[in-house]
């Protein structure tokens, strides 16, 4: 190796290491800014799931159509309305209205902290994704290579045609077992 | 912070209170009387003057899209007007009239006596005349559903050409089943299936809030998957904006293909400059070229016939028709009871065999839609076969009209376009080469 070919190479050694050094506390802000990312998004899929919950809940209790309200509304046009009907009903309605809102105040409180998730979760993204960005390089060698590429383009086109062919193939499968195309055939 | 970054707190303080209202769709307690009132969705109509002020804010945005796109080149103010277009298309209007569900009205318009209105025509044609004379400036600029996308898109991650190619088939083919179902007059899809609906109006169905969600969380990694992989508005695009007079270029013969207007593109819109294959023959290829032509009718015809066969399925999904179904099903006794329609329909008092001749011929009309859109399936894949096929040389990078959504990220990054702009001499270029 010559001389000039080891003063450039530990030029470049020394550059790297310059770089290295100004590069370090970039990285750890980028470290911070992916772990509270991260945080955030876990908080965000906490909260989106307990919400979910919630909404499942309430419609499996939806205050609009409970049966059993239905039932004591039968029995007091049956029976009339007893004072101890009407004390069950109230109580009846106060256990639902109580559920009601309950449920509407535990969504209310989880749109403010998904709301305060996402909006962590986004800036922490763009603050890593300014922190992480070195700078694109210029890359004159990256060309494509029309034959290689042709070739699994193709297959990938195979493979989709294929899955569509499978799709439309099913759908005529069970068009043969539908009621629709039996009532037709003898209707008309 | 980033102006960026405000812009997508504020957006995100839009968006996200949709997932709550959503979640609280039932009303509250009411216990006095049994009536449930209707849940309504839509937006409420409105005098037409305001539907022509919405044609001419839609020719006004998308003359300045193509202005900022092609002359002033400016990423930052495309960005501007995609946030008016959220704020004004999106969230005022609350998506609808839109150019991509306008694709129905006129299928339906083909099909049955609706009339399609003039502005709901003019939705639909602008975008496409503007992409044939400038590109597809409308998906920069105008659309709610791209400028969601395009804020959302924080982490780029590049989907490789391979699966670019292949999941591109599938607009085309949702564009198949959106305009066969409009056309008889079953349902509008790509309405009842709009990912960002829910946001704009504050409220949906659960299951399209939930995959909205995921929807925006995969747009903050993939650059629009629903422009991509999804729109069937961007398919009818696809056909027209390699057509168009001016579109955004980038170097021309003074590029130095330095990749960095590639790496910028997170839409894999720009195609890099081929390698000399000399270790290959040029007829190369050919055959299989000659093979897929071939083919071509065949996968056509194969489409259609299978098209054919699914059509008395694909007929289950209007409403007429399984009303038909139903109320015959009850009548032969093969199910008990009976539903809120078959009730509804028996209150009319109308004759049975009305409804069968009805339901019969929506499935006639079926059986020739469905063929179509075999067939068209069929072509669709062929013709991308083709195009996969066709060996094309390239000696500097070029932007490939029918995928380039005009976001304008390339300008920013191409040191010819900084060098223009200056007015200087491309120094840097030159030791790059």
């Amino acid at each position: 190796m010559s001389h000039d070919a080891m003063a450039g190479e530990s030029q470049q050694v020394r550059a790297d290491e310059e770089r290295g050094e100004e590069r370090r506390p970039q990285d750890l802000r980028y470290l911070i800014a992916t772990r509270v990312a991260i945080v955030a998004g876990v908080f965000c899929a906490i909260v989106f799931a307990l919400m979910l919950a919630n909404l499942i809940r309430a419609r499996s209790a939806d205050p609009t159509a409970p049966a059993r309200i239905e039932q004591l509304k039968a029995k007091a046009n049956r029976d009339g309305w007893t004072p101890e009907l009407r004390e069950q009903f109230s109580t009846l309605d106060q256990q639902l209205r109580r559920e009601y809102f309950r449920s509407r105040r535990f969504a209310i409180q989880g749109i403010f902290m998904l709301l305060g998730g996402v909006v962590v979760l986004l800036i922490s993204l763009q603050f890593a994704a300014q922190w992480a960005d070195e700078g694109p390089f210029p890359d004159a060698s990256s060309v494509e290579q029309p034959i290689l590429a042709s070739a699994v383009n193709r297959r990938a086109v195979v493979a989709m045609g294929l899955l569509m062919g499978g799709l439309l193939a099913a759908l005529a499968v069970l068009a043969r077992h539908d009621a629709v195309a039996a009532y037709a055939r003898q209707a008309e | 912070m980033t102006r960026r970054a405000i812009a997508l707190a504020v957006i995100v303080a839009l968006l996200v209170p949709a997932l709550v209202l959503a979640a609280e769709r039932f009303p509250p307690p009411e216990f006095s009387f049994d009536y449930q009132f209707p849940d309504v969705r839509t937006p409420r109509p409105r005098p037409p003057i305001f539907e022509w002020i919405d044609v001419a804010v839609l020719a006004a945005a998308l003359g300045l899209a193509a202005w900022l796109a092609l002359r002033r080149r400016s990423r930052r103010e495309l960005f501007v007007l995609a946030v008016f277009g959220l704020l004004y298309f999106g969230f005022y209007r609350q998506g609808c009239v839109c150019a991509i569900g306008a694709i129905q009205n006129l299928a339906l318009a083909l099909g049955t006596d609706y009339v399609l209105p003039i502005s709901v025509g003019a939705f639909l044609l602008l975008p496409l005349l503007f992409a044939l004379v400038f590109g597809r400036v409308f998906c920069a600029g105008v659309c709610p559903l791209g400028a969601v996308q395009e804020i959302v898109l924080l982490r780029p991650v590049r989907v490789p050409v391979w699966l670019e190619r292949s999941l591109g088939l599938f607009p085309f083919i949702y564009l198949g089943f959106a305009v066969l179902f409009a056309w008889t007059d079953t349902g509008f899809l790509i309405c009842r299936y709009d990912p960002y609906i829910a946001f704009f109006r504050l409220g949906g169905l659960t299951h399209i809030v939930i995959a909205s969600v995921a929807l925006l969380v995969v747009a903050v990694f993939i650059g629009r998957p629903y422009c991509r992989f999804v729109c069937p508005l961007a398919a009818l695009f696809r056909l027209v904006a390699p057509l168009s007079v001016w579109h955004v270029r980038l170097g021309g013969e003074e590029c130095i293909n330095c990749h960095l207007c590639a790496d910028a593109c997170p839409y894999n819109a720009i195609r890099p400059p081929t390698a000399e294959e000399r270790s290959h023959p040029p007829s190369t290829g050919r055959w299989t070229l000659a093979a897929i032509l071939v083919a071509l009718p065949l996968l056509i015809a194969g489409g259609a016939w299978l098209g054919h066969g699914a059509s008395d399925y694909l007929a289950g999904y209007n409403s007429r028709v399984a009303l038909a179904a139903r109320v015959y099903a009850e009548q032969q006794e093969e199910v008990e009871g009976t539903t809120e329609e078959s009730e509804a329909f028996y209150a009319q008092g109308k004759e049975v065999t009305g409804l069968y001749q009805e339901a019969a011929e929506i499935r006639s009309r079926f059986e020739v839609g469905s063929a179509v859109l075999g067939a068209w399936i069929g072509l669709v894949i062929g013709a991308r076969l083709v195009a996969v096929s066709l060996r094309r040389t390239r000696e500097h990078y070029e932007v490939d009209p029918a995928a380039c959504v005009s976001c304008g990220r390339c300008f920013s990054s191409c040191p010819i376009e900084k060098a223009r702009r200056s007015g200087r001499p491309l120094q840097a270029a030159e030791s790059t080469q």
